[in-house]
């Protein structure tokens, strides 16, 4: 992993602006999406995961603004590249799935000619080609009878065939990398399944880079080979999936994972005696955050320096880092 | 059995869904015959996909919806035939929570007025003591006093999930519906949501009908599980019995799918995963209701609709094949 990443966001500082001043969201975030890899960004709600996203994009909300810090695309700084640049990038290289599939695909023209249209723009395909090229990605992401739903309006299709549409269209200009925010929020478990499944399958034949937002450590689990944890507009803890979800350094990243259920089958589903352990209160507002580790009123081992000086991000194995003053190296079994 | 609190009976929910392309009306069949019963002191769990119908059950409990066929009692009560005051006088029995706390209680309303609103208007105590249950409830769910005087929107999401569940213990009910009441919610705070549960359970004797999507929620709260697809329990048995040997195909493609965060990467992959997605509830199929989209299906699921038939301790199962099937589940095959 050494070599420029694909992605690489150093430090980087999301603020919005407010009659009162100026709030931060992100607070000198870091991390790396290599090529072909995917990361995935777990955290609770409002802990920055959508506005990391969107800063990538350059597609903040009105009011927003990256204040510090880099966003550097094979070594291209894109915070100050002009908007023409931008806009290249963004379908051709980096192309992003929202968690809402009905607000990002147009009401008014059907599914295949916004795919066409993608293409076009991006590619420079002529009309046939482009249509030809809409065709095959409904075909790649499973959708039934695709020369036919290529006239369908958004609405005829489930929320399930629509997400598949927004990776068909999200995937049609062969971008480097793919950001999908919350893919499967809204689908059912046995549709989410076949999501990702279709996404590890289109990874492996294209080489695309994911970076998958998730609140769900189980989808990280199965879809991830990097992943950051976020809290409170912080990235806290960051390195490869296995060390993360196996020898969490964070007591942040052990609490998640000790308050998510575990669906126990077979002799473990008789002895009834599970018990989920919680992480006591709740995430700190904007505007209004502890001075030392932003985690230390819900830490279970704060002490006094946690609370007045924020912890630095620690090495803690190879790749593993930790913003926290307790969090232990990986001892090597 | 003389422990048992809630009785539904072959119950129908149908909706009307407009004129049919041929002429005709077209009904939505949301609920079509279940049967179950919840015993004092326990939680009964109700799983499934979008659309299966699980809301549409908890609406009828709630008397939120007319009910087109079958019964239901609380005790002795049949409160699918109460109108009027006789509805009015058991109303305090049985409350419900939610999936969204955030549409779920009045914004202009502040937290302790929104506690005694079911003792308000069922007419329950006086003022001085509403106020002094809606106190005492608010420090039951884990609440300051004094938040009594804040509004909604100066709550968290978990904390109105709280206040929801305050408001629904108000009238000291024997039976809570809880519909998706953890599903809004992050991982940690459902997490203090469900202990909360279980808690007021241990503390207090409640009885809950919980529906969830998700199966180890589920797990995690509930004694007793169904699970439904397209209106109907395809499977229901005792939690134990359910999660170490179910036999429905739609119960082990919902296992198949679920997550963990202990899985190896790839895992969804070397699974047998569902295609497709259920079929319209406005024209379900003659036969099992799941036949398009299960791997054993034959002929004869196409056209004849299997029954709910026992398999000892509970276990009762709708597959004409229950009992012949290979799990396609490891851990299944290991227990049977
Ligand atoms: N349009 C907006 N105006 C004001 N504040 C906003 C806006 N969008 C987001 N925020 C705030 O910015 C912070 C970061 O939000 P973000 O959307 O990145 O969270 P998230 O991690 O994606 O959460 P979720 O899991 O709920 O999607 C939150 O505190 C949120 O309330
Ligand atoms: N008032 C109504 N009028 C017409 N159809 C309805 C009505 N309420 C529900 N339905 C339909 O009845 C079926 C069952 O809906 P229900 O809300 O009970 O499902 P659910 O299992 O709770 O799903 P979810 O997991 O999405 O909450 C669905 O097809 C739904 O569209
Ligand atoms: S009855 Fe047939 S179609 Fe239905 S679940 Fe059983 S095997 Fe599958
Ligand atoms: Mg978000
Ligand atoms: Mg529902």
């Amino acid at each position: 992993m050494t070599g420029t990443p694909f992605l690489e966001v150093r430090n980087l500082t999301v603020e919005m602006k407010g009659e009162s001043g100026a709030i931060r969201v992100l607070d000198d975030v870091s991390l790396r999406i290599e090529r072909g890899r995917t990361m995935g960004i777990v955290g609770e709600s409002g802990c920055g995961k959508s506005m990391t996203a969107l800063a990538i994009m350059r597609l903040l909300p009105p009011g927003f603004e990256i204040t510090a810090g880099q966003v550097l695309v094979e070594g291209e700084d894109i915070t100050r590249v002009p908007e023409a640049r931008m806009r290249a990038l963004r379908g051709n290289d980096i192309s992003m799935i929202f968690q809402e599939p009905m607000t990002s695909l147009n009401p008014v023209f059907t599914v295949g000619d916004q795919i066409a249209e993608a293409v076009k723009q991006h590619q420079g395909l002529d009309a046939g080609a482009a249509e030809q090229r809409a065709i095959e990605m409904l075909k790649a992401v499973q959708i039934p009878g695709a020369e036919a739903r290529l006239h369908a309006y958004p609405h005829e299709f489930s929320g399930g065939m629509r997400q598949r549409v927004m990776i068909a269209m999200a995937l049609a200009c062969q971008p480097r990398l793919i950001i999908a925010d919350e893919p499967t929020t809204a689908l059912d478990v046995t549709v989410q399944a076949q999501i990702f499944a279709l996404m590890r399958e289109l990874q492996q034949e294209t080489g695309t880079a994911i970076m998958l937002i998730t609140h769900d450590l189980g989808a990280v689990a199965e879809l991830a080979d990097d992943v950051a944890v976020f809290y409170a507009g912080k990235r806290i803890e960051s390195g490869p999936a296995g060390a993360i979800l196996r020898h969490a350094a964070h007591p942040y990243t052990s609490g998640l994972m000790s308050c998510t259920p575990r669906l126990r089958l077979s002799a473990a589903a008789r002895d009834g005696a599970a018990v989920l352990r919680e992480i006591p209160g709740m995430v700190p507002q904007l505007g209004r955050m502890p001075q030392g580790c932003r985690f230390a009123p819900r830490c279970p081992l704060a002490d006094d320096r946690c609370r007045s000086v924020m912890p630095p991000d620690v090495e803690v194995g190879p790749a593993h880092a930790a913003a926290c003053w307790k969090a232990e190296t990986e001892v090597m079994a | 059995m003389s422990d048992e609190l809630l009785r539904v009976n072959g119950l129908k929910v149908h909706f009307d869904a407009g004129r049919a392309p041929g002429g005709g009306r077209r009904t939505v069949h949301a609920v079509d015959g279940v049967d179950f019963s919840v015993r004092k002191g326990t939680s009964y769990g109700i799983v499934g996909e979008s659309g299966s119908g699980k809301s549409t059950i908890a609406q009828a409990i709630m008397r939120l919806v007319p009910i087109t066929e079958g019964s239901i009692f609380l005790k002795e009560h049949q409160i699918s035939g109460l109108e009027g005051q006789s509805l009015r006088a058991v109303r305090d029995r049985f409350q419900m929570v939610f999936q969204d706390p955030f549409s779920s209680l009045n914004p202009r309303k502040k937290a302790r007025a929104a506690i005694r609103e079911p003792l308000d208007l069922l007419g329950i105590g006086d003022e001085k003591g509403r106020d002094k249950v809606a106190e005492d409830m608010l420090a039951a769910v884990g609440l300051h006093r004094e938040a009594g005087r804040l509004f909604p929107h100066q709550f968290s999401g978990g904390q109105r999930q709280r206040l929801c569940i305050a408001r629904a213990l108000a009238s000291r009910p024997e039976l809570i519906v809880c519909d998706e009441p953890v599903s809004a919610l992050d991982v940690a705070i459902q997490a203090q949501i469900l202990n909360l549960l279980r808690q007021l359970q241990a503390e207090m004797g409640l009885s809950y009908v919980f529906i969830s999507h998700d199966l180890a929620v589920v797990q995690y709260v509930c004694d007793e599980v169904a699970v439904m697809y397209l209106g109907e329990f395809v499977e229901k048995a005792p939690a134990a019995k359910l999660f170490s040997s179910a036999m429905h195909p739609y119960t082990w493609s919902l296992m198949s799918a679920a997550l963990s965060p202990e899985a190896e990467r790839g895992t969804l992959a070397k699974r047998p995963l569902l295609g497709g997605e259920p079929p319209s509830p406005t024209a379900p199929p003659p036969g099992c209701r799941f036949a398009a989209r299960c791997p054993f299906a034959t002929e004869r699921c196409r056209a004849e609709k299997p029954a709910l038939r026992g398999f000892g301790e509970g276990h009762r199962v709708a597959c004409h094949y229950a009992g012949e099937l290979e799990p396609p589940i490891p851990e299944l095959r290991r227990a049977a």
